[in-house]
């Protein structure tokens, strides 16, 4: 499974619309198999998604994301984890062991929008009694 | 004593509609405001300790962060323009102002960032822009609110259209919603510059031939009237076509039929003519270069498109828009252009027309680093030159190069109309052009 994600100084990357540089890591049976760092061309929204279903992309873990990009990523079969932070290791490490919902993973806000939005975005997303999402399957 | 000045402050920064917050040198937030919770939708005691990046996300944490600049040259950054991804995933654009926070020594000790919500500007400017513009045309001249006016009743109509106006001032544009507004829109609109092909080829071009017509003829292929069926011509360029093409255009126009090369028989053709020229076609028809039937045929309805110098209150308009689409085009994130460039930019002439506002924005889109365009980074013909300004010309001949100059530029350096606008034959132009040096091109 391939999975992406947007860096910048070795951390996620606080805006996946706007990201220079993506991490892309084969991860088999919870275990990363092989990574890579590519430049993310600025080709806007729709650049930003033909580049990652051109790399056949699985899943997506960025930071915050416009609506916009992130319904366009749904629609090309890109499950994407947004308003994640941290230590790209880190990131990587907890999506493998399913415990990327954890609160020091989310961005400042993501407790907020889970309250309001009853879990349609953040929540079901980030694994309230959904933590199996976060293993990779 | 300092709780209750620290209240104060607290109370004052939440009064102020503008969001403000403060960040220590490890870029951690130590202040949040009301407005800024409100802009960005996430609460002061969610933001307070956390790293501004990830409260803020905006688009220009990564590559253009204005707080570091002003770290790195402790020099404030003022109204730079970006846009944040506030916590429910909604683009609210923005402008940054940042500076140094210093303490008692004068060491600094963090930053502070204001920021103004700007959507309801943006949704003003939106609004101003669809009353500004129709079908990709800006302006708010009332010469061309007049043709926006009418274009709609012209389009209907189907006549033949005939569009006057220097090169560079969107005559095309014009044919192109001429299209658009037709009960034709549906079917194809086809362009031909009559200019850009030699008289044969642009025969052949528009009306097709037929196989075995001449040596390298070997099958039928359709010309541009038979590709534009149903829909638009567009013949740029028209006074440049031949005597004979006229005649062939002539009884398309009059008959509704032509003949492709090397066809026996006659082919109809449901085709609305609309044509252009940056010339005038009254002066070629005086001449005798035009024909006058042809004249009188193509010019039903005749929309004179005025040049940008004499529409110059659309340049903040159409900077805006040009910058807009490079911004898009080019991925940058350029804000404006400085009150002098505006300046540079109403002064002058443009021979070129919107093309050549277009092209200078296009130049300075490559040249800026910063987010607002400045004289810098104009084209050199177009910035206005230094100690050229009447007042520090110290001698007669300065003052005859720059008069004269000036003129050439007015003229697109056409020496026989700068001739007669000085009043001078244009030998004598000539003259004084070689003795004092000046260049006769641009």
């Amino acid at each position: 499974m391939k999975v992406a994600i947007p860096i910048w100084d070795g951390r996620i990357s606080p805006l996946m619309d706007t990201a220079c540089y993506l991490l892309v890591a084969d991860i088999d049976e919870g275990r990363v198999v092989s990574r890579e760092t590519v430049g993310i061309p600025r080709a806007g929204i729709p650049g930003h998604v033909s580049f990652l279903t051109d790399r056949h992309i699985d899943v997506l873990i960025c930071g915050a994301i416009s609506h916009q990009l992130e319904r366009m990523l749904a629609a090309s079969g890109i499950r994407s984890y947004p308003w994640v932070r941290g230590e790209v290791g880190e990131v990587i490490a907890a999506y493998c062991n399913g415990v990327l919902q954890n609160d020091n993973f989310l961005l400042p806000g993501c407790g907020r929008r889970r309250r309001r939005e009853r879990g349609q975005r953040c929540g079901r997303r980030m694994g309230f009694g959904a933590r199996k999402l976060f293993k990779e399957e | 004593m300092t709780d209750k000045n620290n209240d104060t402050t607290e109370i004052i920064l939440d009064s102020i509609a503008d969001g403000v917050f403060t960040v220590d040198r490890d870029w951690r937030i130590t202040s949040f405001n009301r407005a800024a919770e409100e802009i960005t939708g996430i609460l002061k005691e969610e933001a307070i300790g956390q790293r501004c990046c990830d409260v803020f996300h905006a688009s220009i944490c990564e590559t253009n962060c204005a707080l570091n600049e002003t770290f790195e040259t402790n020099r404030p950054v003022v109204n730079r323009t970006a846009y944040i991804i506030d916590a429910d995933g909604v683009r609210v654009p923005i402008s940054i102002s940042t500076a140094v926070l210093r303490d008692k020594t004068g060491d600094a000790i963090g930053g502070v960032e204001t920021f103004r919500d700007l959507s309801t500007i943006e949704e003003l400017r939106r609004e101003l822009e669809k009353k500004y513009s129709f079908h990709d045309i800006i302006s708010k001249n009332s010469e061309m609110l007049r043709i926006f006016d009418i274009l709609p009743s012209v389009a209907e109509s189907d006549s033949t259209v005939l569009i006057e106006g220097e090169t560079g001032t969107g005559k095309e544009l014009i044919a192109r919603a001429l299209h658009n507004l037709s009960h034709r829109k549906d079917k194809p609109f086809v362009a031909v510059n009559c200019g850009a092909l030699p008289d044969t080829l642009l025969e052949s071009e528009l009306f097709g031939y037929k196989a075995g017509a001449f040596t390298d003829a070997r099958k039928d292929k359709p010309g541009r009237f038979a590709m534009a069926e149903s829909g638009t011509i567009f013949l740029d360029e028209i006074a440049d076509i031949s005597p004979a093409l006229q005649v062939r255009l002539l009884r398309v126009i009059q008959e509704r039929t032509y003949e492709p090369l090397g066809a026996t028989e006659s082919v109809q053709a449901d085709v609305r003519i609309v044509t252009a020229t940056n010339r005038s076609l009254e002066d070629l028809v005086k001449s005798g270069k035009f024909r006058e039937d042809l004249y009188y045929r193509i010019n039903v309805i005749r929309v004179k498109l005025p040049p940008l110098r004499e529409r110059k209150e659309d340049i903040p308009l159409l900077v805006d828009h040009f910058i807009r689409r490079f911004n898009n085009l080019k991925k940058k994130l350029i804000a404006d252009v400085s009150p002098d460039v505006l300046a540079v930019l109403v002064g002058y002439d443009y021979p070129g027309n919107i093309r050549e506002l277009e092209n200078i924005i296009e130049h300075a889109f490559v040249l800026c680093r910063g987010t607002v365009i400045d004289v810098e980074n104009l084209p050199k013909n177009v910035r206005p030159e230094e100690g050229r300004s009447l007042a520090r010309l110290t001698s007669m001949d300065d003052v005859e190069v720059a008069f004269i100059t000036e003129a050439l530029r007015r003229n697109n350096f056409n020496r026989k109309k700068t001739a007669q606008e000085l009043g001078m034959h244009k030998t004598t132009l000539w003259r004084k052009m070689k003795k004092l040096g000046i260049q006769s091109t641009a």
